[in-house]
């Protein structure tokens, strides 16, 4: 009696196992990614903020003090500079890896630096600092069962919800 | 004949139990892919929020900025930052972002422009603050 069942449910109990084992890993790995991701930004935001700084104490900063403004000449020679001095910051691998973050290939990597220098000089100036902050979530509509209950579209509401908050 | 009785028990309810262990693996396992699935929901409205802030800072600096100074920030200026706002934004998720975002946040493309507009000026009304 034993060998039979065991024999129908021994092989079922098994991969059952090995999809409880396999769905553990791919949540740690996907859990580990989420945040050598956000790491990875917080790097880049920083990398940003550090040379705009820097191009400021070296450059701007002493022009700024002895005739209250900048040319476009010399904005546009201060952006060049620290757009230079923050890609000189990431080596090829470096570079390969923002790609894969940010989905792009060189040339529109290029512009993301371009956005990040920008961000980083208004950050500067407002001395608002932008924080990378994960959020709760009281109400997850992707909780076991969840779905069952809820139509497609009430689950799109509340992340239009979210999103809108 | 206790033992008897018990073996008999254990022999009838023993694949109850086994199919019991297998219900309980398997919900297990949904659990975990669920949870799975909520991290890369969390992941992606964390990146989301962080790409509309820096494309609004961006855009302000590089565009809004200038033309306030010059006088020159009128209606037309305003729907051009807003739309230079939202092309950084598809820029820094890239395609593939953009899509994956769409897929995990369960939107088709006009909503999902939609909604990253509304990011956007939600995003300018925090800035002002």
């Amino acid at each position: 009696m034993w060998e039979v069942i065991l024999t129908i449910l021994g092989p079922i109990v098994g991969y059952l196992a090995k999809k409880l084992v396999d769905s553990f890993i791919a949540r740690d790995q996907n859990a580990a990614e989420m945040d050598q991701k956000l790491d990875q930004l917080r790097v880049f935001q920083d990398a940003a903020l550090e040379v705009v700084r820097i191009v400021e104490l070296e450059l701007t900063g002493g022009i700024k003090d002895s005739n209250g403004t900048l040319t476009a000449g010399q904005a546009a020679a201060a952006k060049h500079k620290a757009l230079a001095a923050l890609q000189e910051k990431y080596d090829t691998k470096g570079l390969l890896d923002l790609q894969k973050l940010f989905n792009c290939n060189l040339e529109e990597l290029d512009k993301l630096f371009d956005l990040q220098i920008e961000a980083a000089v208004h950050e500067n100036k407002t001395g608002k600092r932008q924080v990378i902050e994960k959020p709760s979530f009281k109400e997850d509509p992707f909780r076991p069962g969840y779905l069952k209950h809820v139509r497609e579209e009430k689950r799109n509401e509340i992340l239009m919800k979210r999103l809108l908050k | 004949m206790l033992a008897n009785l018990a073996i008999q028990a254990l022999m009838l309810l023993g694949p109850a139990l086994v199919a019991l262990l297998s219900w309980a693996m398997w919900k297990l396992s949904q659990k975990i892919s669920a949870s799975g699935m909520n991290d890369t929901l969390k992941g992606m409205l964390v990146r989301l929020d962080d790409a509309v802030l820096t494309a609004v800072k961006s855009v302000y600096q590089a565009y809004v900025e200038p033309l306030k100074k010059a006088g020159k920030f009128d209606d037309a200026a305003k729907a051009e930052a807003k739309a230079k706002a939202l092309e950084a934004v598809k820029a820094y998720w890239g395609d593939a972002g953009i899509k994956a975002g769409m897929k995990v946040l369960g939107l088709d493309g006009d909503k999902m422009d939609e909604a990253l507009a509304h990011k956007v000026e939600a995003a300018v009304g925090d800035m002002k603050k």
